[in-house]
């Protein structure tokens, strides 16, 4: 096992695909360790990894952000945006940090988000005087906090694999995740006024009014898919095709600038980003499979934390795994391999389910954006073409953030029961 | 497959379809320890509990090809392997009461199993047995008291084409859906109900959703533990009656854990939601419902599962008729 | 001779890409109208059922078409940082390393895949929802991992034959397109 880690990291850092690295080894490894095994349950693994049907929400948020992106309503939207909060220290970045949440609490996809609100929100900061490290940075976290605000797919799967309640779960991630969006805030206001960025001319009232009217149609888009998901019109998934049709709805009909080779371009994009992203999953997956079969972790527990540990020893040993697995693997996936193990020590030692599930679904939300290989520095390195560096120099002050989050946590629990615990049901 | 010689000691692997301390999990870590202790520690079994080695297709597929040895499954997901098995899913089957009796008799005693074992092991499986897992039950926001209230309603169902007309056949609007999208979907009102047995619906929290529980007596939840074909036939003969043996003697014993178990989720569902209305439908309703699943069984069953599925058919509902002769229950 | 030779390699190449083009733009449009579909069809009538299954199908055929497509234009994800760093020789070199052993990785996974296939269509296990044979999905799959190692063989070439380094036989340098990038 140990041949399999160096070879990836020496692999990973000489620029080899990360694709061809991550399926590289495990060839290597069944080689060398399990001759005879059958090498098929890799492509089934593969294939099981990009087979949920949650993810096709994944590239019909692209493809909608796209089609918008390409005309004219990314355009009057800035504008908008712009006359309203132009002139306030951080407006824009809290713009981009408030409309990634709520765009990503309901379409529970935080590719999605780094897409659909991404791309629109990025261009505006750049043209506001923001880095581009900044804007990647505040954008991949932002988006990422999605996963603590109901409906959260994480929250759902820790619920199923340890048999949590749900419904408590999902009122367990508000406080901490509307924390976590007023630090990025407060911070936003921090780093602008230091950097003297993002101030502009403070907008008439007239100006402002023009705006409306010719970009007030692009606030349909969140208003439509999150009235329609909370009102059970359609799922996420459904909402991000019903986000494809209003993006043509708005191109096409209202604005007419719809051009067919735009949107044949549009289509092809989203397929690449798509393709690349997916085989990646797969591959991780495939991957977390063999550490299932081999048993790994059951190996690993015992000399970690010995036969008789602590709560308090469980809750930090749970925090680092999750911490580290979801810097490596989808946290989807880090999910199902992880609470088993830890399961039985978190009935035994009576440490409250909801209590670790909003731990565990915060390092999620923090791995997705943490290096060497969370999710969506590679989305956002495809969606938006920068190097690898540049998409991860901004994101540490994020990431201290929430870990300062998840010490808050740890020490006063009631930041996370106190609602779950007061409500009815 | 080579043969298995003599005092070697032989490691195996099961997946189960549920997570650990649910039903199939723990009845796969009793097999486990049965065997371990029949055979003097020479067979030794790993159960991997749900969500660590694949999606449902997926561990019955590594047991079909041999990656794992043995698969805990239900009667849904089986069909996807072994059409036959399709006969299962048809509702109205079973009798309402002694159903694990009526079980026990057909697997133990009926025809029924034969002609599963032959239609498994063209599929590259062996059936061990068939279990009980509880009654389906129907969780809805507009009540279902009766058959008319089915009407109309979007009620998740597993995407199984002959479950999907099982449930067309009431009216009804049958919605497939992955599991985890379920517990939103009903909080939102995208569908109106769902479909599943007692511990799952409180294990998943839908009772917290759904405001009634109907129970239409339509449908068991039935699990098939299942052993590659391969390796069950390298195997010793004692050892394969062995396994033959545990999971048909253990039937009852399986059905009164269950029913524990469903008991004591029920009394929580209770406690917790004492608004929630349960209603268990008469034998009036039944019958009207019975009619319009007979022709499922007539029209689109064949259709769908083919010949070998009809033949099934009939031999399930002689052996049940039989089962119901001999526990005296006509 | 080495004339011809050529110029059908390059109407080869110049077909696969319109082929892998059309399957990806195509796929996308498809599971839109397939969703979009779904959610009038649910509204007023009934859900699709099979509705899962054909955006599944969609899904695998949009990644491994996908994978082979990113190959021939260097678009899979890794982290240049530092290859960039080096001198245009070693880089060369590095890159040549690479996709030799990319190339062998991506046609060791063809052949499981082709063998993964054949396995589900020996076992005749169908999709749950359509009935149909479950290989049928699968056939994208030993295709896209063979053309993926098929487009890192023409980097090596690209590579040894012309003084330029080349990430791919497509594609001279990673970033050359950003900004404007209709965003
Ligand atoms: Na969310
Ligand atoms: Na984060």
């Amino acid at each position: 096992m140990a041949l399999l880690w160096i070879s990836m990291v020496a692999m990973l850092l000489l620029g080899f695909p990360f694709m061809v690295v991550i399926l590289g080894s495990l060839l290597m490894y069944i080689a060398v360790t399990m001759p005879g095994f059958n090498y098929t349950v890799m492509v089934q693994q593969i294939i099981n990894g990009i087979s949920p049907p949650a993810l096709v929400a994944v590239p019909m948020f692209i493809l909608g952000a796209s089609i918008i992106s390409s005309g004219e309503s990314a355009k009057k939207l800035i504008h908008m945006v712009k006359t309203f909060v132009g002139h306030i220290p951080g407006g824009l970045p809290i713009t981009t940090n408030v409309s990634c949440t709520m765009f990503g609490a309901v379409s529970g996809s935080t590719q999605g988000t780094v897409a659909a609100i991404g791309t629109t929100m990025r261009p505006m900061l750049l043209k506001a005087g923001y880095s581009s490290p900044f804007s990647l940075g505040l954008i991949i976290n932002s988006s990422d906090v999605a996963l603590l605000i109901p409906p959260s797919i994480g929250f759902i799967v820790y619920g199923v694999v340890t048999s949590t309640s749900i419904g408590r779960l999902f009122l367990a991630g508000i406080v901490p995740g509307l924390l976590i969006v007023l630090l990025f805030s407060i911070y936003c206001v921090i780093y602008s006024k230091v950097n003297k960025v993002g101030v502009l001319d403070k907008a008439s009232w007239a100006e402002r009014r023009a705006a409306v009217k010719s970009g007030g149609m692009v606030i349909g888009f969140p208003i439509l898919i999150v009235g329609g998901i909370y009102t059970g019109i359609f799922s996420p998934t459904e909402a991000s095709a019903v986000a494809v049709l209003y993006a043509l709805f708005l191109e096409g009909v209202v604005y007419r600038t719809l051009k067919w080779k735009a949107l044949v371009k549009s289509a092809l994009d989203t397929g690449i980003i798509t393709g690349v992203v997916f085989v990646l999953v797969g591959a991780g997956q495939a991957f977390s499979w063999f550490i299932s079969f081999l048993r790994i972790p059951q190996q690993v527990m015992p000399m970690l934390i010995g036969t008789d540990p602590t709560q308090m020893q469980i809750i930090l040993l749970v925090v680092v795994s999750y911490f580290i697995m979801c810097m490596f693997v989808d946290p989807i996936v880090a999910i199902f391999v992880l609470s088993p193990i830890f399961q039985p020590y978190v009935i035994s030692l009576g440490i409250d389910p909801v209590f670790l599930g909003t731990l565990v679904v915060l390092q999620a939300t923090i791995g997705s954006a943490t290096p060497p290989f969370g999710c969506d520095i590679f989305t956002a390195q495809l969606i938006f073409r920068r190097p690898y560096w540049e998409v991860i120099r901004h994101t540490p002050p994020f990431t201290l953030i929430e870990i300062g989050v998840t010490a808050l946590i740890i020490i006063f629990p009631q930041i996370v029961l106190f609602l779950p615990n007061s409500a009815l049901i | 497959a080579d043969e298995v010689s003599e005092g070697d000691v032989i490691e195996a692997r099961l997946a189960s379809e549920e997570i650990e301390g649910d039903f199939m999990t723990v009845w796969a870590e009793y097999f486990a320890e049965h065997m371990y202790e029949e055979t003097d520690g020479q067979f030794q079994l790993d159960v991997y509990p749900f969500g660590t080695l694949g999606d449902n297709r997926d561990i019955n597929e590594l047991a079909q090809i041999g990656v794992v040895e043995f698969v805990f499954s239900d009667f849904a997901w089986i069909s996807a392997f072994v059409p036959e098995a399709q006969v299962l899913s048809l509702h109205y089957l079973w009798p309402r009461e002694r159903m694990p009796e009526v079980l026990e008799w057909v697997v133990n005693e009926g025809n029924i199993m034969a002609f599963l074992e032959d239609a498994f092991r063209q599929n590259g499986l062996v059936p061990l047995g068939i279990v009980y897992e509880g009654w389906q039950w129907i969780t809805s926001q507009p009540e279902a008291r009766t058959l008319d209230d089915l009407a109309g309603l979007r009620t998740r169902v597993m995407g199984s084409r002959l479950l999907v007309e099982d449930y067309r056949a009431y009216n009804m609007s049958p919605t497939p859906m992955d599991y985890g999208e379920v517990y939103s979907a009903l909080q939102t009102g995208l569908i109106d109900a769902q479909v599943n047995p007692l511990f799952a619906n409180y294990s998943m929290g839908f009772y917290e959703v759904t405001d009634y529980f109907t129970q239409m007596w339509a449908e068991p939840f039935l699990g098939i533990p299942t052993v590659n074909m391969q390796f069950f036939d390298s195997l010793p003969q004692e050892m394969q009656d062995l396994m033959m043996g545990y999971f048909k003697d253990n039937i009852i014993a399986a059905a009164d854990w269950i029913d524990e178990r469903n008991a004591a989720d029920r009394a929580r569902i209770e406690e917790e939601r004492p608004d929630i209305v349960w209603t268990e439908w008469d034998d009036a309703e039944i019958e009207q419902a019975r009619e319009l699943a007979m022709t499922v069984w007539e029209d689109t069953y064949p259709d769908i599962a083919g010949d070998g599925a009809v033949e099934a058919l009939e031999i399930l509902l002689e052996d049940i008729q039989n089962a119901q002769i001999a526990l005296g229950m006509e | 001779m080495l004339e011809v030779l050529k110029r059908t390699g390059h109407r080869l190449i110049l077909a696969i890409d319109r082929a892998e083009v059309a399957i990806i733009t195509g796929s996308v449009a498809g599971l839109a109208i397939l969703l979009i579909a779904n959610v009038i069809a649910r509204t007023f009538l009934q859900s699709l059922y099979w509705a899962d299954e054909v955006a599944r199908f969609l899904m695998i055929l949009i990644t491994f078409v996908g994978t082979s497509y990113a190959a021939r234009k260097a678009r899979h994800i890794r982290m240049g940082a530092f290859l960039d760093l080096m001198p245009a020789r070693l880089e060369k070199i590095f890159i040549i390393i690479i996709s030799i052993f990319s190339a062998g990785v991506l046609f060791l996974l063809a052949r499981f895949s082709f063998q993964y296939m054949n396995q589900m269509r020996m076992l005749g296990q169908t999709t749950p929802a359509l009935q149909v044979p479950y290989w049928l999905f699968m056939i994208i799959v030993p295709i896209g991992f063979g053309m993926g190692g098929v487009q890192y063989v023409r980097t090596v070439f690209k590579n040894l034959i012309e003084d330029e380094v080349w990430l791919s036989a497509e594609q001279q340098s990673e970033y050359d397109e950003e900004i404007t990038h209709g965003y």
